[in-house]
């Protein structure tokens, strides 16, 4: 009984090939929202900057990081052509020692062809890793970057009126224009808020509200920056009828 | 039966071996057994409460009888025994500021009450020297606030030098419908309420008027360092520099904060050489800050500020260039005044000289408006201006009036003045005396007034007015006009004092007995603390 046993169990002992992982292949996963929870594109809209603003996106490398800066690049293979000479990558570097990173990706409204491009219908760019001697092409669902374009703005419900305890913005900001708007949101940065008469703090974040002090506030702000703008424009921030933007 | 002999045996035996192990331990331990002194404190007989409710700044004497051994020991001070009074917080909170005063090292207790209002326990500790033993008497006390209306000071503290701290003096002639009985004069308010006084020399006080209804306006303390709000009733800090502004400044450098206009309820401060205003004609909720940075193309502002501007959102003076900018009301440029009139009395876009001092005072005699008085210098010259910053943008002659009086006696190092509102004089402080300048009439003042004595150098000098004109027509200011507050500091005995004086309003002349006070340190601003009480 005990002979049989020990040779079943010598016989069962055999070393099998361990798969290691391959050190000599680096990737780059690339993506958009945020470090952890990544979207399958991302939405720009030219009305909401004057000029240039940008979209950020995530690369990765699947591999050991480098003790060298390392480069890539980005090359668009697929969108829409209106939005040719609008936008701009550059050269990403990875620095030594990294593996992640955030870059952006840069679109000015100026440099438009025609600016009712994507006013009624959206367009979109496609972007991928372009071919380089550091890094191949990450995951497939990591391998593109899509950016999905638009170019038109509403006018807020609450410009000329609004229920009380809300004001409407035009109490504040004056009458209402597309550029005088699009300035608005490329200065301060929010859209879409509302004036509460009855507000307890200056900002609620959460609701998108402002009291009419800190509107008051936001309102000397556009005048210095309009201020600005206009003395460092050959011409001064216009409407679409040529009239003069004011706040 | 031979098993059960056995237990017995074992049981026995067992006992046995106990308790001859016991009876041989010897006790090896080493006590020394030491007689305490015994210590009472008796609180029969004397008068003293459990508990106390008492007005903040109320004087506190209690003495209960400490009796060592069955003797009492209160005069014996050789009697080995500490004695220390604390005023502690009774309430056990994880929010808020606690509170741990000591008052006192003796038997008796013989303090102010300065801590804020509040519920609080009295403790007396008295330890024997000897032996650490502790022995407590505990009370609880009520601390009421007392605060409200009087005439602030904001003084460099005698002796915490570069520091400030605030006074408060209660009497019948700067408080309505009070009795000589229940005059009152607190001093050290600020550190009482704070832990600690306010980094930095005097600059202003102010208690200014932007929700009179509500009754929240706190009182503002300016110094060279650093810029709080105060709780009007407490004097708690409610607000830091930066709680200011919706956004703050990265540089923390403010010298000048005030109103822009007597009826215009805006507030303006200097700050690293930007203006910022704050606008309370809306008092809708979310709270009132200051806003953006504004310049212009102008060289280094004074420190100074008009108060009381009826049309501007700020005043402010380019001390660099001589020139005078304004803000004009819901509008972000700071810009110079119109190119002004030659007949205008002097040109508010061309002053060659910088302000040495300055008040706000009489206009063309309405009493809702005022005109600015300030005394300028231009190297051992020295002028009076007197401007009026209420017209609107497009004003001509916003200078009234010139004066030269660089041959005025004391002139050349006069430390403050003050511009009466029902009269043609100023007056101004220099060395340890007092001037009336009649400018109408004269560029030479005369001596209105001298300190007791040669080393007191006065420091400021305010006529009992309110720049918010309601606050004096409607009888709410006690005694508008016609009390004069002079402030001198002696160096040598590092003293300050406060004197109180009826003037007459229309020729500033000094009468009657004065009543004074002796001020913890060097005073650079004093005003008026309003409440509104008929």
């Amino acid at each position: 009984m005990l002979f049989v046993l020990s040779v079943l169990g010598l016989s069962s002992c055999e070393d099998n090939e361990t798969p290691v992982y391959d050190v000599s292949r680096t990737a780059l996963n690339l993506w958009f929202g945020s470090e952890i929870y990544p979207v399958d594109s991302l939405t720009y809209n030219y009305s909401y900057a004057m000029e240039e603003s940008s979209v950020t996106f995530y690369a990765r490398v699947s591999g050991l990081p480098a003790d060298h800066d390392r480069t890539f690049t980005l090359e668009m293979v697929d969108g829409s052509a209106e939005a040719e000479g609008s936008y701009r990558t550059e050269t990403y570097t990875i620095p030594a020692g990294e593996i992640l990173a955030e870059f952006p990706i840069y679109f000015n409204t100026t440099l438009l062809q025609d600016p009712e491009s994507f006013t009624t219908t959206d367009g979109y760019l496609c972007f991928r890793l372009a071919p380089n001697n550091e890094f191949e092409t990450g995951a497939e669902e990591y391998s593109e970057l899509i950016v999905r374009l638009r170019n038109y703005l509403a006018k807020p419900d609450n410009w000329d009126s609004a229920d009380n305890p809300y004001l409407s913005l035009s109490y504040v900001f004056g009458a209402y224009s597309r550029e005088k708007y699009q300035f608005m949101i490329d200065v301060l940065g929010i859209m879409e808020f509302a004036i509460n008469g009855n507000a307890t703090v200056p900002y609620d974040e959460e609701n998108n509200e402002l009291s009419l002090n800190y509107a008051n506030y936001l309102l000397q702000t556009l005048q210095l920056a309009l201020e600005e703008y206009n003395a460092t424009h050959d011409e001064p921030l216009r409407d679409s009828s040529g009239a003069l933007v004011t706040f | 039966m031979h098993k059960i002999l056995y237990c017995l045996l074992t049981a026995i035996l067992g006992l046995a071996g106990v308790s001859s192990l016991t009876s041989c331990y010897d006790d090896k331990g080493n006590y020394n057994y030491i007689d305490l002194d015994e210590v009472v404190i008796d609180t029969t007989g004397c008068g003293i409460q459990s508990a106390y409710s008492v007005g903040r700044y109320d004087h506190l004497t209690l003495e209960p009888n400490i009796l060592l051994n069955g003797q009492r020991v209160n005069d014996d001070e050789s009697a080995p025994l500490d004695y220390m009074w604390t005023l502690y917080t009774a309430a056990m909170t994880t929010s808020g500021t606690l509170v741990l005063d000591t008052l006192g090292f003796a038997p008796a207790l013989d303090a102010d009450i300065t801590t804020v209002a509040g519920t609080y326990r009295l403790q007396l500790t008295v330890t024997q020297r000897d032996t650490g033993v502790q022995t407590y008497l505990q009370l609880s006390c009520q601390v009421e606030e007392s605060i409200t209306a009087g005439w602030m000071l904001l003084y460099e503290r005698a002796d915490q030098p570069g520091t400030s701290d605030v006074g408060l003096v209660v009497n019948t002639l700067v408080k309505k419908n009070i009795t000589a009985a229940q005059e009152r004069e607190f001093w050290n308010l600020y550190s009482a309420s704070n832990q600690e006084p306010i980094a930095g020399t005097p600059v202003r006080i102010f208690r200014m008027v932007n929700d009179m209804g509500g009754g929240t306006d706190p009182v503002t303390c300016l110094t060279t360092e650093d810029l709080v709000n105060v709780n009007n009733a407490t004097f708690e800090k409610t607000a830091d520099f930066a709680d200011f502004f919706y956004a703050a400044p990265a540089v923390k450098a403010p010298i000048w904060y005030g109103t822009s206009g007597r009826s215009a309820r805006r507030c303006f401060l200097i700050n690293d050489n930007a203006v910022y205003t704050v606008n309370y004609m809306y008092t809708t909720g979310g709270g009132n800050y200051l806003g953006n940075a504004l310049t212009a193309d102008f060289g280094e502002l004074a420190a100074w500020g008009s108060d009381v501007s009826n049309s501007c959102e700020a005043v402010v003076f380019d001390q660099t260039n001589g020139r005078f900018y304004h803000l004009v009301q819901y509008t972000s440029q700071i810009t110079p005044f119109e190119a002004q009139s030659p007949t205008a009395g002097f040109d508010v876009n061309n002053v060659n000289a910088t302000i040495q001092a300055s008040d706000w005072g009489r206009s063309d005699g309405n009493a809702g408006s005022a005109y600015d008085y300030l005394l300028m210098r231009n190297g051992n010259n020295r002028y009076l201006a007197i401007a009026n910053f209420n017209g609107n943008a497009a004003d001509t002659n916003v200078g009234i009036g010139w004066y030269d009086i660089t041959n005025s006696p004391g002139i050349q190092d006069a430390t403050s003045i003050t511009a009466a509102f029902l009269g043609e004089y100023v007056l101004y402080g220099s060395g340890n005396k007092v001037y009336n300048l009649q400018y109408n009439s004269s560029p030479i003042a005369t001596e209105a007034w001298t300190a007791p004595s040669a080393e007191e150098e006065v420091t400021c000098v305010r006529l009992q007015k309110f720049y918010y004109s309601v606050m004096m027509l409607a009888g709410i200011l006690p005694n508008p006009n016609t009390v004069v507050h002079i402030a001198t500091w002696n160096e040598s005995t590092r003293e300050g004092k406060l004197y109180q004086y009826t003037i007459d309003p229309a020729t500033g002349a000094i009468s009657g007995e004065p009543r004074i006070y002796t001020v913890p340190g060097k005073v650079g601003d004093m005003n008026w603390k309003y409440v509104m009480e008929m």
